[in-house]
């Protein structure tokens, strides 16, 4: 834990020699520390904070406001559900919510084993086949939520 | 300027909004998030108003008022928007009272059904009545809701003091508005859309955020998002008392509100307030105040009635006269109890009156403000929020000199760091660099002042750029400074060309002084005591010196709220009633305040000033003949009247109370536990041990420690460890660990964080160190010759060293 948020201040320290140290640095400072950790965390946060002199609150806030960030660190598969306008009309949620049952986790977490991470999306661009899923690279499309395990399964004998 | 509100004229001054106009005019203009305490938002978009020649509707609460705008705030086309808000904030809102069609009959049926512990209507909701959104609903005239409702389920937050209810937040910020201008910053608006609420960082507790509890968030909040606990099914205020707070110096005025005979809450009435004041007041009511007198037979302490117990006070005293005989009284206690405790002490007894809550407080200069740069020592914070809150409103004149990075020291131009204990080396330090500038450029001996202070952990670089700032400053010490600070402080003022203005730890501390008591100290070599009479002061906590000279007194009487460690020890102990309990006055930098009654002494207890007059008149005095606190407010008046002015006309000379400043620092304060160990050997441990005080153990604890919601935060206080020195130890946040110094040992939780030192570990709070294995024999034998209340614990002083183990992970 110390080491990280060593680690962690060095990253902000660095990130800040290219940047003004102000209040206009946080996005930057974030987007920095996400493409070096890939997810905000909670050390990170703090090691912002302390750099820029706002409060962690600040930076968390800012964090959980834009989508592009992520606070919890991301599964070794990342399943994204579409939740556009034509895949939520035609069953989105239910599978949404079936994928949240089978793994216990709410959008935007991560299982414990870490094996999966689960995102809602806006529109993955294949609305034809909505509704859809896609687990890293692979897109599934005309799913029901009984075909959700089947998936999960699927890339569970694949690891 | 000249405008017209819905066809009223009103005059107002400039930089007034339409919505400030509006309430002059005498028209109401509904809004949720604006508040008189917070700048101007324009979120709710409830406060639109029409304005001739203007395009759209403005919000009043962010549009100033300019000359000659004709305001309209109540056309069909407002009405018909500020619906639409409404009900749109209403759809995320438990709001099923709105569309009952049973609607007012409930009452009829149940009367408690505010006591469900989920709120699905206004019927069921603590701030029933006085909810701003419900009354908004009444004034816009909103009947019934259209909007599907969005099923919030949200978990209740129980935090000290008070509950969030997520699903009642409207998202009006004035929380998170209010939490960033008092400074802690621990809430935000955490994410967005329908998932979007007030959080801290990560969710954590608040008392992990930085929260400082003053509460400011709970009287903003419109809804009953923010709840406190205490009397909230109290029902409401029947009566409001407007008096002082009893903690700390600051004496902030508070409003007691009391319903059937006690004390629901305390709000602010004119001052911030902090947690103390805000949620202190609880220990009025706490089970364990003292009810009746005790009286030791046969060794042990029995209950017994006033007239028994004051008689043998009386019969033991007359026979104690002399200067064998000390009363010692501490600013916890009103003008008119300090003034009669003296007289019995000095004109019944022939022995002398002390207070134990000095070195000499100074006035404060609330009013006049600090003028010039200013010094800082301790962390106000834990001994004065009021005083820390003033101080960072110029921060860019403070230095700071303090071995833990307080939130004054980050807000500081200049923070000096010294090793704990090692303050006031660094003050002689800068004394003798500023004597020697303004000699001919001795560069040398400023050079061997800079030596000094590196040798306590200062840095050259911050030496050098704090002593331009110190020309003229002011030198602020609070009570958790040591006498030999304060008097090294005094030095430096006095070479600076400053003042010093030494804050007092109690709220009547300033009384105490201006009255005459003098100081007074264990270790000092007073006069042999052989009797003493101990009021509204917890000496024996901590101090087993003390504790082992009050047990070997031929006879002690002590009046306190609670049987504390010192009252086990008496004789005879009396029950004082508390400060909502009586009518009185304590004496502030601004003159006399009232502190008056809102309810009945608890039991059979009695307002100290009527014990002590009733004791001189048992003992057949004159002087003590008073029927009520007004009178004796009377008899004393005068003489403080004078002190105080005095005062003002000697302001700058920094010196208060009617003894010589350098005689009140030469003793120590009994406060201060013994710094024996700070040279400590080596093999002690890498690391100083910083013991400040906390806010949430104020003074002894005595009333603090019987607050619930206090004691848990101040038992739950962690160990401040530099990240970089739990690595080397293999500790992270959360963590238990033993702490061991040469006097005593404590099981911690640790928390890593930077704003400690290198080296350094910080331990805020009033702690029961368990002796050390070798001293355990000793203080087993002193504990198994009286019953358990002796205190077998000290309190062990910054600057020792200390030896931190992490405990295994069995816990052991």
């Amino acid at each position: 834990m110390a080491q990280l948020h060593f680690d962690a201040v060095e990253m902000v320290q660095k990130a800040l020699e290219n940047l003004d140290n102000d209040r206009g640095a946080l996005i930057p400072l974030l987007q920095s520390v996400q493409a070096e950790l890939g997810y905000i965390s909670p050390q990170a946060v703090s090691a912002i904070a302390d750099a820029l002199g706002v409060a962690e609150s600040h930076v968390y806030g800012a964090a959980t406001f834009y989508s592009e960030f992520h606070l919890n660190i991301p599964g070794q598969n990342c399943i994204k559900v579409c939740m556009g306008t034509s895949c939520y009309l035609s069953g989105g949620p239910s599978i949404l919510e079936r994928l949240t049952r089978s793994l216990g986790i709410k959008p935007g977490q991560t299982s414990r084993d870490g094996k999966f991470s689960l995102e809602r999306v806006a529109c993955l661009g294949c609305c034809s086949r909505s509704p859809v899923i896609q687990v890293n690279d692979l897109v599934y499309g005309n799913l029901s939520p009984s075909d959700v395990d089947q998936i999960l399964t699927e890339i569970e004998e694949r690891a | 300027m000249l405008l017209t509100i819905d066809g009223l004229a009103v005059e107002v001054e400039a930089g007034t909004t339409v919505k400030e106009a509006a309430q002059k005019a005498g028209v109401e203009i509904p809004g949720l998030c604006d508040h008189p305490l917070l700048h101007p938002h324009g979120g709710c978009r409830l406060c639109l108003v029409e304005v001739e020649g203007m395009r759209g509707y403005p919000s009043s609460c962010t549009l100033p008022a300019s000359e000659g705008m004709a305001v309209k705030t109540n056309t069909p086309a407002l009405v018909e928007l500020r619906r639409t808000v409404l009900e749109m904030l209403l759809s995320e809102h438990p709001c099923i009272c709105i569309n009952c069609d049973r609607q007012g009959e409930c009452d009829q049926v149940r009367a408690s059904l505010r006591k469900v512990p989920r709120t699905i209507g206004c019927r069921y909701c603590p701030a029933d009545g006085r909810c701003q959104l419900q009354h908004t609903v009444e004034l816009v005239g909103l009947k019934r809701t259209e909007l599907l409702p969005v099923g919030l389920d949200r978990d209740l937050i129980r935090s000290p003091f008070f509950d969030r209810d997520p699903n009642l937040c409207i998202l009006c910020g004035r929380c998170v508005r209010v939490c960033q201008d008092r400074g802690p910053a621990a809430i935000t608006f955490a994410s967005r859309g329908f998932e979007a609420g007030i959080e801290t960082a990560f969710g954590r507790p608040l008392e992990e955020s930085g929260c400082t509890f003053c509460g400011a968030c709970v009287d903003v909040c419109p809804t009953a998002a923010l709840t406190e606990r205490s009397g909230r099914h109290g029902g409401r205020a029947q009566e409001t008392v407007v008096t002082v707070c009893p903690y700390c110096s600051a004496n902030c005025s508070l409003t007691l509100e009391v319903a059937g005979g006690r004390v629901l809450r305390a709000a602010p009435a004119e001052d911030d307030l902090c947690v103390l004041g805000r949620f202190g007041s609880q220990f009025v009511h706490h089970p364990d105040r003292l009810k009746r007198p005790l009286l030791r037979k046969n060794g042990r302490l029995v209950e017994t009635g006033w007239e028994e117990a004051l008689a043998a006070v009386c019969r033991n005293l007359e026979s104690r006269r002399g200067m064998e005989f000390a009363l010692i009284i501490s600013g916890v206690c009103s003008n008119e109890a300090l003034f009669l405790a003296r007289r019995l002490a000095r004109e019944v007894m022939g022995g002398r009156a002390y207070a134990p809550d000095l070195p000499a407080p100074s006035a404060i200069p609330w009013s006049a403000g600090f003028q010039g740069p200013v010094l800082v020592l301790g962390d106000p914070g834990s001994t004065n929020p009021r005083l820390e809150a003033r101080l960072l409103e110029m921060g860019t004149r403070v230095t700071a000199v303090t071995p833990a990075r307080t939130r004054l020291a980050r807000a500081a131009r200049c923070w000096l760091s010294p090793r704990p204990g090692e303050e006031a080396t660094v003050l002689e330090a800068l004394t003798r660099a500023l004597q020697d500038g303004q000699g001919a450029g001795s560069q040398t001996s400023s050079g061997q002042a800079w030596r000094v202070a590196e040798a306590c952990g200062v840095m050259e670089s911050q030496f050098r750029s704090a002593l331009p700032l110190l020309q003229g400053a002011c030198l602020v010490a609070g009570p958790d400074c040591p006498p030999e600070l304060v008097q090294a402080a005094e030095r430096l003022a006095r070479a600076a060309g400053g003042e010093l203005v030494a804050a007092g730890q109690n709220c009547n501390s300033l009384g105490a002084a201006a009255l005459g008591l003098e100081p007074w100290d264990w270790s000092a070599p007073s006069p042999e005591i052989r009797s003493a009479y101990l009021a509204g002061c917890n000496q024996a906590a901590g101090h087993p010196e003390a504790a082992e000279k009050l047990s070997g007194l031929d006879f002690l009487v002590v009046q306190d709220l609670f049987l504390t460690e010192t009252a086990a020890l008496a004789d005879v102990v009396l029950p004082a009633a508390s400060f909502a309990e009586i009518q009185g006055t304590v004496l502030s930098p601004e003159g006399l305040l009232p502190v008056r009654r809102a309810v009945a002494p608890r039991g059979q207890s009695r307002p100290d000033w009527q014990i002590f007059a009733r004791l001189g008149q048992m003992m057949r005095s004159s002087g003590f003949e008073f029927e009520s606190g007004e009178q004796v407010t009377g008899a004393l008046r005068e003489e403080l009247d004078e002190k105080w002015q005095c005062w003002a006309g000697r302001r700058g000379s920094g010196a208060a109370g009617g003894m010589e400043n350098s005689a009140a620092l030469s003793l120590r304060a009994s406060s201060q536990p013994t710094r024996d160990g700070r040279s400590g050997s080596p093999e002690g441990g890498g690391l100083t041990l910083e013991c400040g005080p906390s806010i949430y153990g104020f003074g002894g604890g005595t009333r603090a420690s019987r607050v619930p919601d206090l004691k848990y935060l101040h038992d739950h206080l962690s160990l401040q460890v530099h990240p970089l020195d739990a690595r080397a130890l293999g500790l992270c946040t959360g963590d238990g660990a033993i702490l061991q110094s040469s006097e005593g040992w404590l099981e911690v939780r640790v928390r890593t964080t930077r704003n400690v030192n290198r080296g350094t570990v910080c331990l805020p709070g009033n702690r029961r160190w368990n002796p050390a294995p070798d001293a355990a024999d000793g203080a087993d034998a002193r504990q198994g010759d009286h019953d358990d209340h002796l205190p077998g614990w000290r309190a062990v002083a910054s600057g020792c060293r200390v030896r931190l183990t992490p405990l295994s992970e069995d816990g052991r």
